[in-house]
């Protein structure tokens, strides 16, 4: 944790901070649930949703019952299950694209806010122009040209999403680089590489931290966004695309909810999960708000009279 | 009193040195003219001047870091007979901290708070190949911090650990780390109280003694002066108003300017002396003034100085004071003997 740059100098420190933060508690419980299902999907599905099933009439969109907890789909198979391992499709778009935005995001936020002048401006004016542009027309073009696999789809999203994250980093960077420690640097005879590496990148990394754990909800809405217009991994069963073929599979004409209901929940619980936990991690690994100072608590009057609450 | 000898070598000479800042569609701004000085081996130099008299300006000069809109027009920075101007830039790299070394203003900033201070100073000399075995470098950090009286069990802590004056210590030792010849203190007791500023004065005072140190000593403090300076240089809107040994400095100054800044600090002699300000405000470097930069605050200004900018008079050996009233009078030629020249009769 050294390297680090958390006001707290150990992993049980932050964790001390984190835990005062009950918005970011509920996000990491919610966080884990999404990711453990993901990762024990086959021990805890019901069925497999690969498994060649012989469906009846009554099969499709039954209603949730004893054998199906949450009634099954538009093929007759078991929608719990399906939501099982769709987190896993959202789960992997969410991280991967989110690395991608964060990776080129960073680079250019730090590159331009430190070297400034030329390389600045041609930076942050494609990032502009990029910023403009709708996010979801031009992943719709991109994504219809290409062949919807899995990871052109992580791509896309992640070439598209990192523009927010180059322009917070870069106004990090220009506060960073102003600070005294850098024209010591400089002084001592550190060069560009060094200054970068040793003191700015461990002033920017809270923000990328906190901005990662923000733009994998984002990655998650587009992912489903993406596969809800019906332009994703067909074999990759997602909860858009869940939600994609309950929609144009006539979900709605037979009353079937629950095939419409369960994916839409998931996303919304791994987004709010997202967005709590980066709150959470916010206060813990900005500096600026000081916790462990609060972190004590009542404690702190130690003159041994009972001290009133 | 401690007194340097006279002929100690020359170490860093300093001539004519002009800094201009850049400002976008407008004059450059002269913020540094003509400034010279010498600096021996083992003598403490104080640079004295009010806030935006080119005190960190002429520093940053020196060491050739300068804001990007900074430009060093003219002179030469005479160091061990290479002209730091002449250097590249990675040769400059070189000088600073291996030869010339900075000890900044305001410790806080100047620690990268996400650092242990111990690896702050390893940095340097890491940086430097200075030393390469690891072990050695550790071993060097804890011979640095114990040499300006820190326990070597603190190296490991972080700056906010650290109290002001401790701060300041680690940036004492940070400035050592390469053994430099020539330590520019900027400051380095601003902010601090009288007796953390004792203690940081003393020990900068052992460590010259100790290790031989020249010393640029930067400060608005004139108490400081008096206690730690050999000689003294007063600068004033840019431009040096006197530069004199720091006997002559208190006892008989000659440019107005220094006179005044001496009457506006108290005097444990003459308890019943009134404290006096002195009027207005320093120059802006957009602004000045015609002819003396200092004229329209001095209280012996004339006609001339108001259309004539003083060139810097030799008063006496080892004395000069940029003021018309100070001008040799058997002067027959105007031109002032160039300063210091290469005559050595400095």
């Amino acid at each position: 944790m050294s390297d680090t740059a958390v006001s707290t100098t150990s992993i049980r420190g932050f964790w001390r901070s984190f835990r005062r933060s009950r918005m970011g508690l509920i996000g990491l419980f919610m966080f884990l649930v999404v990711v453990l299902m993901a990762v024990f999907a086959p021990a805890i599905a019901p069925y497999d949703p690969k498994e060649v099933v012989r469906v009846t009439i009554d099969d499709i969109y039954a209603a949730p019952s004893a054998e199906h907890w949450l009634g099954t789909d538009d093929a007759g198979r078991d929608v719990l299950s399906n939501f099982i391992y769709g987190s896993r499709v959202s789960l992997i778009v969410g991280f991967f694209a989110s690395f991608i935005s964060i990776f080129i995001g960073s680079f250019v936020g730090i590159v331009a806010g430190f070297y400034g002048g030329r390389a600045e401006n041609i930076l942050m004016r494609f990032t502009d122009i990029m910023l403009v542009i709708p996010d979801l027309p031009l992943a719709v073009v991109i994504v219809a040209l290409t062949k919807p696999s899995l990871w052109n789809i992580i791509f896309v999203i992640g070439a598209l999403g990192w523009t927010g994250s180059a322009r917070l980093v870069r106004s990090q960077t220009l506060a960073v680089k102003q600070r005294k420690f850098v024209l010591r640097a400089r002084s001592i005879g550190a060069g560009n590489m060094h200054i970068i590496r040793y003191h700015i990148l461990p002033m920017v990394l809270p923000l990328i931290v906190v901005n990662t754990v923000l733009v994998i909800s984002l990655a998650i809405l587009n992912e489903s966004t993406l596969s809800f217009l019906g332009l994703s991994d067909p074999t990759a069963l997602s909860w858009g695309q869940m939600l994609n073929f309950a929609f144009t599979r006539g979900a709605m004409s037979a009353r079937a909810w629950w095939a419409l209901v369960m994916p839409g929940l998931g996303i919304v619980w791994a987004v709010l999960a997202c967005t709590l936990l980066g709150q959470g991690l916010e206060q813990v690994l900005n500096p600026r708000l000081e916790t462990h100072h609060l972190a004590v608590g009542v404690q702190m009057v130690d003159r041994g009279a009972e001290v009133q609450a | 009193m401690r007194t340097i000898k006279r002929d100690a070598p020359i170490l860093l000479e300093v001539n004519n040195l002009s800094t201009d800042f850049l400002v976008a569609g407008q004059e450059p701004a002269h913020a540094l003219v003509d400034i010279n000085f010498r600096l021996r081996e083992g003598e403490v130099l104080g640079i004295v001047g009010e806030s935006g008299c080119g005190k960190t300006t002429l520093m940053l000069s020196l060491m050739r870091l300068l804001p990007a809109n900074g430009r060093i027009t003219s002179g030469q920075i005479n160091f061990m007979n290479n002209d730091l101007l002449d250097l590249s830039e990675r040769e400059m790299g070189d000088v600073r901290w291996k030869n010339i070394a900075m000890i900044f203003q305001g410790a806080m900033n100047a620690l990268n708070p996400v650092h242990t201070v111990g690896r702050q100073i390893a940095e340097a000399i890491i940086q430097h190949n200075y030393i390469t075995d690891k072990k050695a470098v550790t071993d060097r950090v804890v011979e640095l911090l114990e040499l300006v009286g820190i326990g070597a069990e603190r190296k490991d802590q972080y700056p906010h650990q650290y109290s002001g004056g401790m701060r300041q210590r680690a940036m004492i030792a940070m400035a050592l780390a390469c053994n430099p010849q020539v330590v520019i203190a900027d400051e380095p007791t601003t902010a601090l109280d009288v007796m953390i500023q004792a203690q940081i004065l003393e020990l900068l005072g052992t460590l010259r003694d100790k290790l031989g140190l020249s010393i640029l000593f930067v400060t608005h403090d004139l108490g400081v002066v008096a206690e730690m300076c050999d000689t003294v240089l007063v600068m004033y809107g840019g431009v040096t108003a006197e530069y004199a040994n720091v006997d002559t400095i208190f006892n008989a100054p000659q440019h107005p300017y220094t006179q005044e800044l001496l009457r506006a600090f108290p005097d444990l002699t003459k308890p019943m002396e009134k404290l006096i300000s002195i009027p207005g405000y320093p120059p802006r470097l957009n602004a000045l003034p015609a002819g003396c930069r200092f004229a329209p605050r001095c209280p012996h200004a004339f006609g001339r100085c108001h259309v004539e900018a003083p060139p810097l008079h030799g008063v006496q050996d080892r004395h000069f004071a940029s003021c018309h009233l100070v001008e040799p009078e058997s002067n027959i030629s105007p031109e002032t003997p160039e300063f210091p020249g290469k005559s050595n009769e400095l």
